[in-house]
């Protein structure tokens, strides 16, 4: 089996293995706090994998993607509020709608030097806030939308949270099957050609700022599916809690510690910290709100200077060599 | 003549952005590292303005002498620390070292102060001149006046003296300083502690005018590239100029078009730069584009 | 030995703030041959090879490749139509391994996947069999010398017909200088046409079909390598004027 299909293998078979466990916690798990727990994992699990798309295979940096994000909670929500539109639809609509905003700041932006699409997605994110803030007639203002409580597969919501958890599995099969897609294909040789040396790569042919900007796109939109998400999940959304800064800065430190450009980074982040999160913020109570934020800060500072490639990387490499020295030891070149 | 109103309240205001963006823009240049730890230092020299003026009853504008050294020896250390480390680093290893920073100074501020807006309430404070048909109120005129008195100093000390110009020289090229001589580490952490110290004082000029929260770092970091970019990354002229420039434009198309706009603008303003001029006004053009070497 | 031009640039110009890097420079590359660009420090060589490459805007002037005006266009078209380049510094893909890097290059015309790796392997196998155990590993983790294959063999995988390399040998030893020079003569005479910004005088001599000269940014000197070694004005950007002979300034 060439090198390529026996990789290819391997991550579809501990993508469907993911999906196996994730699926038995949903149906396994009876008590709604874990239950609650397994759901918020495989959300920012999604989350960090949409981020990834973009920040870690390209090596593209968003600091706003939380603007994607509450594109797609508002987007779902008003069209559901206003239109009755099945969340199916509006998902998808919000998804466009966030690629297309993606796309364009992304084709301004990306085609030069420095930091200046982190900064744009940034003074994105805080437009959106502010506007969805100030544009009372459209989004309520800062009270924010209700959806109304109607179970049922068609309204993408459901009684228990079972049902939840199968939704984020779902999603978040589907950003990591793109995830997979671009690593064991010929686009994830283009991307990483991209990370590392963009002048090079046009050298050669690579179409740089077309491949960037697609997945500037697809990221967005893939993040704005899980902004709908959100919104079916808690059914209410305001200004502060989707065009949250913090969220910004969450997905991509889970992509960065798990491992930017591998799709088993965004699980092995979230694992690690969503847990933490919800523990920091359940033991100190919301008289202490940011305290978790206080310990990302450090951890995101430390994890990019000791491990920069992220976990799961990191654990590869270690694993290449210790499988290289043991051929080494036992002859296996000779 | 509320346009000219608007215009001279513009200027005023944008005096502070200038004083703010003038550090971000001089340790880009020299360091080559977006500080998006830039507002949480106007963020802390505010809050250290207030703390002084609540508990020791110190003018915020007296409070400057004590933030600048204060804001500046954390500069130095903050630098020492986490910047040095990753002078040589990835990009994305930097912005994240400074947004890791942001996010630990920013929360650090809400789990001591909480989340509200404090203001301080100064006797002067309401005090206004009438100059023409123009009202200036005396906590902007101060502040503009310190601001602007601090980018001038910054410009002539650039300009004439030998650390400002090593500064340059630095920025300019930081194999070449080393070459000639310049100790370039030194000049790292003396235009990080200084952009640092600048945030900071800032942050003491706007105590009279607005309130402090923990959540003023992140507007005013936006604020404060967007003018860097405008007036071209590295420029110190070019982020005063820019910085008066953002201040008009903000405070006038509050007027003519809607108030609370600002962000709008801002997000406009940005865009039409990279799209137009990238380099910004000062900036030297084609280095933002793909260069080679 | 003299074909048609292949690539012509006419009368280029580049300022860089107060610098006048290249000044109304004209040069043309003949089908089949090897042309060196040659000068003293400072010259303008790379910017006008970054001109020619499609990295920077020409000022003004124009770039004709292949009969068509390219003035302007990108390093990635550029390559599509037959035109690569190599960097001074090697730009490999670093944290890719070998068979991947070269694999890039070989994907700009598209194909299928078996195609690709025949054409990637087959460019590797232009440097005999020394590649081939290091087609697993990081690029980045290579000698010196070796990236320099690594970007020769990926920009090769590119099909190209003019092959733009700068300062290919700078840092290799004698050996592998031949080695490199070799490969680049074959491959001429299999058709290919190659400009190469070099220092080393002594491969300019023995390799090149003709020789640019350029000096402060401006077209000093052009034509075969004796004839420019021999010319006075070549000499003297070089080594400068005798100390007895009058000064201009």
């Amino acid at each position: 089996m060439s090198r390529s299909l026996r990789g290819f293998a391997v991550s579809a078979g501990a993508f469907v293995a993911l999906l196996g466990v994730g699926a038995a916690f949903a149906f396994g798990v009876a008590s709604p706090f874990w239950l609650d727990l397994v759901f918020w994992v495989v959300f920012w699990a999604a989350l960090a994998q949409a981020w990834n798309i973009v920040g870690g295979y390209v090596g593209q940096l968003s600091l706003g993607h939380t603007a994607f994000f509450g594109i797609g909670a508002y987007t779902s929500t008003l069209a559901d509020l206003h239109w009755d539109l099945t969340p199916w639809l509006g998902s998808l609509l919000g998804a466009a709608l966030a690629a297309a905003v993606g796309l364009v700041v992304a084709v301004v932006c990306l085609r030069l030097r420095g930091p200046f699409f982190a900064l744009a997605t940034l003074a994105l994110a805080e437009l959106l806030l502010i506007t969805a803030i100030q544009w009372r007639d459209l989004t309520e203002g800062a009270e924010g939308l209700t959806l109304p409580f109607s179970p049922g597969l068609g309204n993408l919501m459901f009684e228990t949270k079972t049902g939840f958890c199968l939704y984020a599995l779902g999603l978040f099969a589907l950003v990591s099957a793109v995830a997979i897609a671009i690593e064991h294909t010929r686009i994830g040789l283009l991307l990483h050609a991209i990370r590392n040396d963009e002048d090079g790569a046009r050298s050669v042919g690579v179409r740089v700022l077309r491949w960037k900007v697609a997945a500037a796109a697809v990221s967005a939109g893939l993040t704005a599916l899980c902004g709908t998400l959100y919104a079916q999940y808690l059914q209410v959304i305001e200004p502060s809690t989707v065009f949250n800064w913090e969220i910004s800065v969450q997905l991509a430190l889970l992509a960065i510690i798990g491992g930017r450009g591998t799709w088993t980074g965004a699980i092995v982040g979230s694992l690690f910290l969503t847990p933490l999160a919800i523990g920091l913020r359940a033991w100190l109570g919301s008289s202490h709100a940011g305290l978790h934020l206080v310990v990302y800060g450090p951890v995101l500072i430390l994890s990019v200077l000791f491990i920069p490639e992220g976990i799961m990387p990191w654990v590869a490499t270690r694993w290449h060599t210790a499988r290289a020295r043991r051929q080494a030891v036992t002859g296996a070149h000779a | 003549m509320i346009i000219l109103q608007a215009v001279v309240s513009g200027l005023l205001l944008g005096g502070v952005y200038a004083l703010v963006s003038v550090g971000l823009t001089l340790i880009f240049g020299v360091l080559r590292i977006a500080n998006f730890a830039h507002g949480e230092f106007l963020m802390a020299g505010m809050f250290l303005a207030w703390v002084l003026h609540e508990q020791a009853g110190i003018d915020p504008y007296l409070g400057c002498f004590i933030v600048g050294p204060v804001l500046f020896a954390a500069g130095l250390i903050i630098e020492r620390l986490l910047i040095r480390p990753v002078i040589k680093a990835s990009h994305m290893t930097q912005i994240f070292v400074t947004v890791g920073l942001a996010v630990f100074l920013q929360n650090g501020a809400l789990m001591i102060w909480g989340a509200d807006y404090h203001s301080v309430v100064l006797s002067y404070a309401d005090t206004v001149w009438f100059v023409g048909p123009v009202v200036l109120s005396l906590p902007r005129v101060v502040a503009f006046a310190v601001a602007m008195a601090l980018c001038l100093a910054l410009l002539a000390f650039l300009r004439w003296t030998y650390w400002g110009k090593a500064v340059r020289a630095t920025a300019e090229d930081r194999e070449i300083a080393r070459v000639m001589g310049i100790e370039t580490e030194q000049i790292y952490a003396f235009t990080f502690a200084t952009g640092a110290a600048l945030a900071g004082i800032a942050g003491a000029l706007l105590l009279p005018i607005y309130a402090v929260s923990p959540s003023v770092g992140v507007q005013f970091v936006l604020v404060a590239f967007i003018v860097a970019v405008l007036g071209g990354l590295g420029s110190a002229l070019g982020a005063i100029i820019a910085g008066l420039a953002i201040g008009v434009v903000e405070v006038l198309s509050g007027f003519l078009i809607a108030p609370g706009l600002q962000q709008a603008v801002y997000f406009v303003v940005f865009l039409l730069v990279l799209i137009i001029r990238p380099a910004g006004l000062f900036g030297r053009r084609g280095a933002e584009e793909l260069v080679v070497t | 030995m003299s074909g048609s031009a292949l690539l012509a640039a006419v009368g280029l110009c580049k300022r860089f703030g107060g610098v006048q890097a290249v000044n109304d420079v004209s040069i043309e590359v003949r089908e089949g041959e090897i042309l060196s660009l040659v000068g003293p420090n400072g010259a303008g060589k790379t910017t006008l090879f970054n001109l020619i490459t499609g990295f920077i805007r020409p000022d003004a002037g124009r770039v004709m490749f292949r009969g068509r005006d390219v003035t302007g266009t990108s390093p990635e078209k550029l390559c599509r139509m037959g035109l690569v380049r190599t960097f001074q510094a090697s730009r490999v893909f670093g944290d890719m391994r070998v068979d991947d890097n070269v694999k890039v290059g070989a994907m700009v015309h598209g194909g299928s996947a078996a195609a690709i790796d025949a054409t990637a392997q087959a460019a590797l196998d232009l440097f005999g069999t020394r590649m081939h155990q290091y087609l697993d590993r990081a690029a980045a983790k290579l000698s010196f010398a070796n990236r320099r294959r690594v970007e020769i063999g990926r920009a090769l995988a590119t099909r190209p017909v003019l092959l733009a390399m700068d300062e290919p040998t700078a840092g290799m030893n004698p050996a592998e200088t031949q080695e490199i020079m070799g490969l680049v003569r074959r491959l001429r005479d299999d058709g290919l046409s190659v400009l190469i910004i070099e220092h080393d005088m002594t491969l300019v001599m023995g390799i090149s079909d003709r020789v640019v000269v350029l000096d402060h940014g401006e077209h000093l000197a052009e034509g075969p390598p004796e004839a420019v070694r021999a010319n006075p004005a070549v000499i003297e950007a070089y080594l400068g004027r005798p100390l007895d002979a009058p000064q201009h300034h």
